[in-house]
């Protein structure tokens, strides 16, 4: 069952964000935990993701929240193009992350390399050092956007569970 | 009219004072979030206005918009994931054939998924 993502004027926010609460707990049995990561990140996609948690975006009211501990995290938020220096700071909370776990690029310099892009003081874009499942453009990208891409991986989460849940009962 | 009655008219605009001074929530997802008048979006081609003259590209700071030009036409590629959304190709296009979209809503599952590409191919001259 694929998550509807489109946008309806006509269901009543009460219904639609009830359902999505749903979704979350059937799939975590609890909130969603996110883990911000900057590796080189000119901070305007922090603020963006700071920006989620005010009252105007209000990103608990659908059962997720950011967490200061990896260990604690459903999904890593990247932000920056992964500079030499912090290289072995990705892998090491990639590492600390329990599985299954999702790694979400947010902006250009963590999709794509950005205005870095490809040197030899960046890798240029997350999906040079690990797997990426949802990659969110933009220069920074919008709350909402970032939003609407959490509410991607969410469905990617879905998933996974499913698929693991299939592998142990096999 | 004196007294404390004299105040009445200005009831209905001291209650919607109150009333707005409270943080009202986005209703994204439920509802639309419709852009800020300066938001500054992701480039789109007019591909009907596309002459292939590369300008556009040599514009682009961070090379996600590249124009490859060869005997039979030209290919507009551009790369969202690479794209700061600067609009220094709007600028640059003689043409006008580059629009800023207020779409943001972007995110993908694959980086292959966030490049456009637009092929034109060169009319036979004579």
């Amino acid at each position: 069952m694929a998550l509807d993502l489109t946008v309806n004027t006509e269901a009543s926010v009460e219904e639609l964000g009830q359902r999505l609460r749903q979704r979350i707990h059937a799939a975590f049995q609890r909130s969603m935990q996110l883990r911000h990561l900057d590796v080189g990140s000119c901070n305007a996609c922090d603020w963006e993701l700071n920006a989620l948690l005010n009252p105007v975006y209000d990103l608990q009211r659908f059962g997720l929240d950011f967490v200061a501990s990896p260990r604690h995290a459903d999904a890593l938020m990247v932000t920056g193009a992964v500079t030499r220096n912090l290289e072995p700071a990705l892998w090491a909370t990639f590492e600390a992350t329990p599985d299954p776990k999702l790694v979400i690029a947010i902006g250009a310099c963590a999709s794509g390399g950005g205005i870095v892009a490809e040197s030899y003081a960046t890798a240029g874009g997350v999906d040079r050092c690990l797997p990426v499942d949802i990659y969110i453009p933009g220069c920074p990208p919008r709350p909402t956007a970032i939003l609407h891409g959490l509410l991607m991986a969410l469905e990617r989460r879905e998933q996974r569970v499913r698929a693991s849940r299939s592998t142990i009962a096999r | 009219v004196f007294g404390p009655l004299a105040k009445l008219p200005v009831l209905p605009s001291v209650l919607r004072f109150i009333l707005e001074r409270q943080v009202r929530p986005a209703r994204y997802p439920e509802a639309a979030d419709p852009t800020p008048p300066a938001f500054r979006g992701m480039p789109t081609l007019v591909v009907e206005r596309c002459l292939g003259h590369a300008r556009c590209s040599v514009a682009c700071p961070t090379g996600a918009l590249t124009v490859a030009v060869d005997q039979s036409g030209w290919t507009w590629r551009h790369d969202k994931a690479m794209c700061n959304a600067c609009g220094l190709c709007v600028e640059a296009c003689p043409e006008q054939a580059i629009a800023i979209s207020a779409e943001f809503e972007l995110a993908s599952r694959s980086r292959a998924d966030l490049v456009a590409e637009v092929e034109f191919v060169r009319e036979a001259a004579g």
